[in-house]
């Protein structure tokens, strides 16, 4: 098999696997600090996807100036969900269930409601960068190569500001003990919204800068919030590391395994990853146990 | 002795109740108007197609309405139209149809507005329920082909467009026109496909297969994607290493189309792409811009600008609806007025006198001529009947490039 297809289905793998670990991070992040799911992650992709065609396409905003903007209305979004819908279930007997029922249902919503609001027709973002790059026989658009550099400038930035950041060591320590962390001066609520704003923005980006490519619409959540469930738990959950290695993996594995094997066994591919990572290490690649 | 006595109370007026009831069911409501249900995807990665096509379904039941109705057993009565949505999903929609059949009490179905996955799941109904189901837009041959292998078990399911085969043999005589014409000089005579994994996605594909393979050609790949599916960059790499001839892609989200094309052009696929469907809708050709330039695709049934009688049609839409009419909207309204044709035709809504007008059809509408193959319950297609015709496009608009005999333009390299 010559070389360069298999160096292109890596580099495609990389790229899409790279908007997995952006997604997966998300959800990776909130399970650290709340121990749970988030089925609505994918509406914050979606409601990203339309504020971006809204304010890039409809307004003419400038990509950036257009992103920066649905960032910071998607954060708010984020953080009235938590505090609107989670943060009255939280210590709440059926913890265990009731957000991912809630979050569920905030899923049906949002997507109904954006039905109502833009219409079933697909929105289209023109790319940020035109053009392609060809080197050594692999044609890339220079939109890819931007998701790329923007998937890895933002997880860098997550991991930094989780690990150096006064912010975030107080994350760290609710996500550890949530009293001592009380006893201590951190305001955990305050904490847990900031972490559902948080993971908004990771979804937002992503969808900035997948929407030129995947198109809009109510349902453009969905079948990415799959793959990022997959991830975190092939990962382990609450990991952000596993997130990532996991994401990127994943790409890798379902371009390359397309030289070998028919589309349809992408999901196959992906699923039967999942299944052998929980068969062998039940808490994921880099997970604990201590769930 | 009450106590002794109150079970059978009960049992007897249960008895009453429920042959009370059966009586109902058995005799009907009362008719003041004729129930047209109709279940179709109005959320999920088709609903632009399904909401258009209601649009288009309801231009016609107003119509009707407006003409007074129809004359069933000697009275004038309104139409209402019930319309589910399944989100183009088999399993929702066979819980539409059904919900349609008990809770709505319909007279006759339109099921699938959309999916041929839907419909395959849905066309068994028509003998449970012995009320006439006419399917919209689906165009799978499977569908037809069950009827053929169990006419009696298909009595009252009428399939509204025409078959896979006709879309099958529009991309082939092309390609064979093409040839001929020295303008397509295929090396290997290799084809790939890219296609939706669905009924609809998989029989035009296997349709193209088949003739080809006839012809020569060697299928190389046959790849098979999620509807609303837009990551193309692994399959195209796939491709770009097989070099196929001819690539042929089939999908009903035009998501999926504008995402092909762009990413075909990106990574530089040298191939002649004849796409199926998903050019139709008009966001494409918008969304897609310059990629979708020299794209030839099947079938143009609907296009104002080159066929005149179309042009009220679209105007009426306008004026409803303040959206471009799509082909959708069409056979939506194409679909409705056969239904309603056939209850006019038989002036009754017993099953039995609809399907002996359906057999009947025959009658001209937006799309073309609307006949029934007796044989199999489907929509004749060809040029006397609903044709379709293959089209490229060239700068920015469609141009017919076959058959000759309607041909606004030669294909261009």
């Amino acid at each position: 098999m010559d070389v360069t297809i298999v160096l292109q289905q890596i580099i495609n793998g990389v790229i899409v696997g790279s908007i997995y670990a952006l997604m997966a991070s998300g959800l990776s992040l909130i399970w650290g600090t709340m121990k749970t799911l988030n089925f609505a992650h994918g509406e914050f992709y979606m409601l990203g996807g339309f504020f971006m065609f809204i304010l890039n396409v409809q307004a003419g905003l400038n990509p950036i100036l257009a992103g920066a903007i649905s960032i910071l209305f998607i954060f708010v979004v984020g953080v009235i969900m938590q505090r609107l819908v989670i943060h009255y279930l939280m210590d709440k007997p059926g913890w265990d269930v009731s957000p991912l029922i809630a979050t569920f249902g905030v899923s049906i919503f949002l997507q109904n409601l954006s039905l109502k609001l833009w219409g079933e027709r697909f929105k289209n973002i023109p790319y940020y960068l035109g053009g392609e790059a060809s080197f050594f026989g692999i044609n890339l658009s220079y939109h890819r190569i931007l998701i790329l550099i923007i998937a890895v400038v933002v997880i860098f930035t997550l991991w930094a500001f989780l690990k150096y950041s006064r912010f975030g060591m107080a994350l760290r320590a609710t996500s550890q003990d949530r009293d001592a962390a009380t006893i201590n001066g951190i305001n955990t609520k305050k904490m847990f919204m900031i972490t559902f704003g948080i993971s908004a923005i990771l979804a937002t980006a992503a969808a900035i800068m997948l929407s030129p490519i995947y198109s809009v619409n109510p349902w453009m959540g969905e079948s990415l919030l799959l793959k990022a469930l997959a991830v975190i738990v092939i990962g382990g959950l609450g990991s952000l590391v596993g997130a990532i290695i996991a994401g990127v993996g994943l790409g890798v594995l379902e371009g390359v395994g397309i030289l070998f094997f028919p589309s349809e066994w992408q999901n196959v591919i992906a699923f039967s990853i999942l299944i052998i990572v929980l068969w062998i290490r039940p808490s994921g690649l880099f997970g604990t146990k201590e769930w | 002795m009450k106590r002794k006595i109150a079970p059978f109370i009960l049992i007897a007026l249960s008895l009453i109740i429920a042959v009370g009831l059966s009586a109902c069911s058995e005799s009907g409501r009362n008719v003041e108007e004729i129930r047209i249900g109709v279940t179709g995807p109005l959320t999920g990665a088709t609903a632009n197609s399904g909401v258009a096509s209601k649009q288009g379904m309801e231009l016609a039941v107003d119509e009707w309405n407006e003409k007074g109705g129809i004359e069933v057993e000697g009275n004038k009565l309104p139409i209402k139209m019930y319309f589910e949505d399944n989100q183009g999903k088999p399993d929702q929609g066979v819980s539409t149809a059904e919900k349609l059949f008990n809770n709505e009490e319909v007279d006759f179905l339109i099921g699938d507005a959309f999916a041929s996955s839907v419909t395959m799941a849905i066309m068994d109904l028509a003998g449970q329920y012995e009320k006439p189901i006419l399917s919209g837009e689906p165009v799978s041959s499977a569908i037809s082909d069950k009827i053929t292998e169990n006419p009696d078990k298909y009595k009252y399911f009428w399939k509204g467009n025409v078959g896979s085969d006709a879309y099958g043999d529009s991309v082939y005589q092309t390609v064979k026109m093409l040839e001929e014409s020295g303008d397509f000089q295929p090396t290997d005579k290799t084809v790939s496909f890219v296609v939706e994994d669905t009924d609809y996605g998989r029989s035009n594909a296997d349709e193209v297969a088949r003739l080809l393979e006839n012809d020569g050609w060697k299928v190389v790949a046959y790849e098979t994607v999620e509807v609303g599916h837009t990551e193309f960059y692994p399959q195209l790499t796939k491709l770009g290493s097989l070099k196929p001839d001819l690539l042929v892609s089939v999908f009903t989200a035009d998501s999926s189309g504008v995402a092909l094309v762009k990413q075909i052009n990106e990574t530089k696929l040298k191939t002649l792409h004849t796409a199926v469907y998903y050019p139709t809708r008009p966001e494409f050709i918008e969304n897609a811009k310059d990629s979708s330039e020299g794209l030839v695709w099947i079938p143009l049934m609907f296009e104002p600008l080159l066929r005149e009688s179309q042009v009220d049609f679209a105007t009426a839409i306008k004026e409803k609806w303040n959206v471009v009419a799509t082909p959708n909207h069409a056979l939506g309204y194409d679909t409705m007025n056969n239904a309603l044709t056939s209850i006019a035709e038989a002036q009754s809504l017993d099953s039995e006198k609809i399907v002996e007008q359906l057999a009947k059809l025959d009658r001209d509408g937006i799309l073309g001529r609307f006949v029934f193959d007796d044989s199999n319950h489907t929509i004749k297609a060809g040029p006397e009947y609903i044709p379709v015709p293959a089209v490229q496009i060239q700068d920015g608009k469609n141009a017919i490039i076959w058959p000759e005999n309607i041909s606004t333009s030669k294909y261009q390299k």
